[in-house]
């Protein structure tokens, strides 16, 4: 049984649902509560007590049909909340720590623009090159913790693909997300036809879906489950 | 416009607005008092996001892409370091891959498991993007759900959607629209939508103009 974010593939038959120009809720607002959750969920990463990958999980990890009636910034407070508390944020030890950590107006533009590249360097060379053909693993779970995080959807396990781009070595996140390490694995782009991924009824033959995923997902095509 | 028809649980207009407003600025309040935000910094990170980066940068690449071939080149061969040169670079565009349309393929690009989309260069998600409708269906029935965008793909092109799972972002290079010959980058950039910049719609053609 999935999670409940792994969306790809769920039966599904509402339409997209598009929302015009005129209604403002898809534009940012210094004043509305989805802009003031973003601002604040990307200012309290910046304390450094979680990571990107933490806070997906913890994203995840709301029940489920808090989850599905949720909005996506509503996702996002949520979490947010849960993680606040987890972490004893407001606990009195915790103030001092976190003074010279809180992000200043003047820096604000410096760091968006930097970023934190996920890539890391690694010893052991990678197992597989473009063109090799691969299995991603069946029934996978976080080894680390258990029910935690991982980035392998259901919908592509025990799928044969194709490798097609490599991206050198990047932070695991089924480590990093229980702070277990960024233990970096190499990363590979993986294509797939979408007969392979939702059966022969799949209209179109030359059709295909690609997923970046890390070596731990994959294994030789020809190598026994 | 009153809102008053929503269905949908993704549409953010749908949650009680009175209640979320409420619990949102409590938490802001509560923050600050503690002295772990600073509400000025909330103020910029919007402003970032609401007028220094959208999708006119990535508009800018691609109509860049259709006039400079040598452009085009480095932009597919090492994206990272051309974003850079130009600052259309940051946080959720720090490994970016260049997808090119071309007539025999057309790119999509999705994240089926959040909503991961290049900041840097689109500026943030639209709400149909996050949406659990297209997280899930754009990988089995992107067909469909294109032409729920008025956007046929035509059988004998094939579509190879990208399923964001990790830290790499995709933009989509869209073919460039016949009648253009002779536009200046200006020009050309003002018809490379946001939604084609995805795969989700085609440039805008300029069709006949008025003399």
């Amino acid at each position: 049984m999935n999670k409940v974010h792994d969306m790809g593939g769920r039966e599904e038959k509402r339409r997209i649902p598009f929302i015009s120009c005129a209604d403002k809720s898809e534009e940012l607002s210094p004043t509305h509560w989805t802009s003031r959750t973003l601002a604040i969920t990307l200012a309290m990463g910046f304390l450094r007590v979680w990571n990107l990958d933490s806070s997906r999980f913890f994203r995840e990890s709301l029940p489920k049909s808090e989850y599905l009636s949720s909005s996506y910034y509503k996702r996002w407070f949520l979490a947010l909340e849960k993680m606040i508390e987890n972490f004893e944020i407001f606990s009195n030890d915790n103030a001092e720590k976190f003074s010279n950590k809180v992000l200043q107006p003047e820096e604000v533009c410096k760091v968006l623009k930097k970023g934190s590249p996920s890539i890391r360097s690694k010893k052991e060379l990678p197992t597989f090159s473009i063109g090799d053909e691969v299995l991603t693993r069946t029934n996978f779970k976080n080894v680390f913790f258990n029910g935690g995080h991982t980035r392998l959807p259901e919908y592509a396990m025990g799928k044969k693909g194709r490798i097609i781009l490599y991206h050198r070595a990047h932070v695991y996140p089924d480590s990093n997300a229980h702070f277990k390490g960024e233990a970096p694995e190499h990363l590979y782009t993986v294509e797939f036809s979408s007969e392979e991924l939702w059966g022969k009824s799949y209209p179109n033959r030359k059709d295909a879906v690609t997923l970046d995923l890390w070596e731990p997902y994959l294994k030789k095509a020809n190598e026994a489950k | 416009m009153p809102h008053d028809n929503h269905n949908s649980p993704n549409d953010e207009s749908s949650d009680l607005p009175d209640e979320m407003t409420l619990r949102v600025k409590s938490l802001e309040t509560i923050l600050t008092k503690k002295g772990l935000i600073d509400p000025k910094t909330l103020d910029e990170i919007i402003d970032f996001y609401s007028n220094k980066v959208g999708p006119q940068n990535g508009a800018y690449v691609v109509a860049k892409s259709w006039t400079d071939d040598k452009f085009r080149t480095q932009i597919l061969k090492d994206p990272d370091k051309v974003l850079k040169e130009l600052g259309f670079f940051g946080r959720q565009g720090e490994h970016v891959v260049v997808l090119e349309n071309t007539t025999e393929v057309h790119n999509l690009v999705v994240c089926t498991l959040c909503s991961c989309y290049p900041w840097p260069l689109l500026g943030l998600p639209p709400s149909w993007y996050k949406s659990d409708e297209y997280r899930s269906r754009s990988v089995r029935e992107p067909r469909e759900v294109l032409r729920e965008f008025g956007f046929n793909i035509p059988d004998e092109q094939s579509i190879k959607v990208w399923d964001s799972t990790a830290e790499i972002r995709y933009l989509v290079l869209p073919m460039r629209p016949e009648g253009t010959h002779g536009m200046s980058l200006e020009e050309l950039s003002s018809l490379v939508t946001r939604d084609s910049m995805i795969g989700a719609g085609n440039p805008i053609s300029p069709g006949r103009t008025d003399e």
